[in-house]
């Protein structure tokens, strides 16, 4: 019998199967007596699926109709016009438009020719349904940030919600309508979900191996019991780990090992595990892979692999210095106070850190290498990251033949319908014209100048990510990010991206909330008895956040004013 | 058969609970039962995945911190056994303890950290659980936290 699971995942494929067979029906030829143009909002982005009808005659009944493509555009059927027409185009949450045909226009209709209209430009509306949107968002952050409700239910909650207002309100009140669920589920970003979808499976495959543990009691053995050393050696398990698999995985598996490490040389574990959180949140940065923040950036924007590594990696080297300079500041009481050893405990300890999957790490290793140089070399041959981690994933499961239902519950499956729901949040308030709004107020303030539009998007990016989840916030931004590279001059390069990636990412060691890969390592040191306080990680993680970002900062001011 | 039962997290706010039952146990000349409680619960609100590997480094955590604690009890010349339960916390203290038929429970609150307020009521209430359901008398001690 199929698992709720297995099910889930057969909806996903079935799903999005239906989403690319829609995009690529989209095109059609152009020829004869046809209207042409482009629909636009305020701001220049294209407006799709607008309802464009041609009203001929004198009872203005529509003799052709159609909907605007995702690039705004549309071509109407005129072969049947007679006499005076106009173009009626119409879509929700925006004011509609006419625009009536001149008689040059009908003459180079009658010759079956096509007519180009000038570009339309849709004014937005702002209706019940954009109140209703911006308050389910902002209520869907106050519950993930409050932790009121899990991240997912959250997003789940928002969704319906706006599903029940659009479907159910509308009947007493047309104005609540937000979008269709047609509408919602182009929002999905399937590349995203098939991604993490595809990473989750090689993790966990990779975590059943062993592999963290030995290499942090590797790290213990390496630094011959000098505290100062070890912190820096588990900072870089930690930041290796984070950019090829994220760092939730990563600091799950280091931190109970990293514990009984720190318990059997009698060391408080926080002098450990703070630096070395810190240093998976910043380390993510640099790969596409490495955070979820980047997995939407990249998708969003279009910015691949090698493109990450290039732009990132400098300024998080940069910043790594200095978190690692910071650290053995900040904890220098804490790493020489270490009482000593005890070697029944480092014996146990020994015995416990070993691969315990040797030939399934070794398949693992093969198969990461090769999704490492197909995430390289696949840009030149348009290969989505996203079909490169399901292949590996299916040629690792082939390969390792784990038992599947066990794989299947291993799978973060809530994580994935969080993104699945959050995206359709997201796109209530787009449909709607709020992020229109924000980033026309955000090109306001930055006006032509790419300096402060970097610094802007970096630290507010930073900053809010203290105090709200930062998928979230980095959805939302990621069409304005998108509006403002259309508007600044210079951000073409798509610098402004990478400034999101940066302020999002590192933004989360200035608070406890601020990353999850914190939560999680909160999480088990409380349960050895070292609580993380809200307090405390604001402590410590706040002047991280300073240092990594301004470091940060300074490379991608440098990268991209100076030397582009 | 009858014992001294206390519960351990570890880390330096569980050390004076350990003593006051290490203490307890030499003065009754009953063994000390220390319990570590397995609880995942925190990783529902973060991730749906990983609790199978996970699950077994925390046992792995939880083993070493009660092979730390057993070594600091049997230093006080108490006999010491240890015990690791999955599951929710005050019921795997009140189970444990009708199966010991245990004499004493010594759990241990938290009385300076400001970022935990509510850590004394919770404590007081988890000792009118355990209570409820046992005829062991329960010993709450205040201990410094971090």
């Amino acid at each position: 019998m199929m698992s709720a699971r297995t099910l889930l995942a057969v909806m996903l494929l079935v799903v999005a199967s239906s989403a690319l067979a829609q995009e690529g029906g989209a095109a059609a030829e152009l020829a004869g007596a046809r209207i042409v143009g482009v629909v636009h909002d305020a701001q220049g982005q294209p407006v799709s699926g607008a309802e464009v009808d041609l009203l001929a005659g004198p009872t203005g009944a529509a003799v052709a109709s159609t909907r605007t493509q995702a690039d705004g555009g549309f071509q109407l059927d005129a072969a049947a016009l007679t006499g005076d027409s106009l173009v009626l185009i119409q879509r929700d949450h925006f004011a509609p438009a006419r625009i009536a045909l001149s008689g040059a226009q009908h003459s180079t209709l009658e010759r079956d020719r096509p007519v180009a209209l000038e570009d339309v430009v849709l004014e937005r509306r702002i209706t019940a349904g954009f109140w209703i949107a911006a308050s389910v968002f902002a209520l869907v952050l106050v519950f993930i940030a409050t932790g009121w409700l899990h991240n997912t239910l959250a997003a789940l909650f928002g969704v319906g919600l706006l599903f029940a207002v659009s479907y159910l309100g509308v009947l007493l009140w047309p104005a609540l309508f937000v979008f269709d669920f047609a509408t919602a589920l182009g929002f999905v970003d399937w590349n995203v979900i098939f991604l993490i979808l595809g990473m989750m499976m090689l993790i966990a495959v990779v975590e059943h191996t062993g592999i963290f543990q030995w290499l942090a009691f590797a790290a213990y053995r390496a630094s011959r019991g000098r505290l100062s050393v070890l912190l820096v050696i588990l900072m870089l398990i930690a930041s290796v780990g984070s950019a090829v698999l994220d760092n939730v995985t990563t600091m799950l598996l280091m931190t109970p090992i990293t514990v009984r490490i720190a318990l059997a040389i009698r060391a408080n574990p926080l002098a450990l595990l703070m630096p070395t959180v810190m240093a998976s949140n910043v380390a993510g940065v640099s790969t596409l892979v490495g955070t979820p923040t980047n997995i939407l950036i990249g998708s969003f924007s279009g910015i691949g692999f090698n493109d990450f590594l290039i732009n990132l990696t400098p300024g998080v080297l940069l910043a790594m210095v200095g978190l690692v300079i910071y650290s053995q500041f900040s904890y220098r009481r804490e790493l020489a106070a270490a009482g000593g050893t005890s070697p029944q405990l480092l014996e146990k300890l020994r015995q416990g850190a070993r691969i315990v999957q040797p030939a399934n790490l070794r398949k693992a290793g093969w198969v990461g290498a090769g999704m490492l140089v197909l995430f390289v070399a696949g840009e030149g041959i348009h290969l989505p990251p996203s079909v490169t981690a399901l292949m590996g994933a299916a040629a690792l499961l082939v390969w390792v033949r784990p038992d599947v239902e066990e794989l299947i519950k291993t799978v973060d499956w809530t994580t994935l319908v969080f993104f699945i729901t959050l995206f359709m949040v997201v796109g209530a308030i787009q449909e709607v014209g709020l992020i229109a709004q924000v980033a026309v107020i955000l090109a306001a303030l930055v006006g032509d100048n790419l300096l402060l539009a970097m610094l802007v998007v970096i630290w507010s990016g930073a900053l809010l990510s203290t105090v709200i989840a930062n998928i979230p916030f980095t959805a939302a931004m990621l069409p304005v990010i998108g509006f403002l590279t259309g508007t600044v001059p210079g951000a073409e390069s798509k610098a402004l991206y990478y400034c999101l990636s940066v302020g999002s990412a590192m933004g989360g060691n200035g608070s406890l909330i601020g990353a999850s890969a914190n939560m999680v390592t909160a999480g088990i040191t409380e349960r050895a008895g070292y609580p993380i306080s809200y307090g405390y990680f604001l402590r410590k993680g706040f002047p991280a956040l300073l240092i990594t970002v301004g470091l940060s900062t300074g490379w991608l001011l440098l990268r991209f004013l100076v030397l582009s | 058969m009858s014992a001294v039962l206390s519960a351990v997290r570890g880390g330096p706010a569980s050390e004076a609970t350990l003593a006051r039952a290490a203490a307890l146990a030499r003065e009754r000349s009953l063994p000390l039962h220390l319990l570590y409680v397995v609880n995942l619960d925190f990783l529902t609100q973060v991730t749906g995945g990983h609790i199978p590997t996970v699950d077994e480094e925390i046992t792995a955590m939880g083993e070493f911190i009660l092979e730390v604690a057993k070594g600091d009890a049997e230093a006080m010349g108490v006999e010491v056994v240890t015990h690791v339960r999955h599951g929710q916390v005050l019921r795997q203290v009140i189970d444990l303890a009708n199966e010991l038929a245990a004499e004493v429970i010594v759990v241990g609150k938290r009385t300076t950290d400001s970022d935990h307020p509510a850590g004394t009521p919770v404590v007081l209430r988890f000792a009118d659980g355990i209570r409820a359901e046992t005829d062991a008398e329960v010993v709450v001690i205040e201990t410094e936290s971090t």
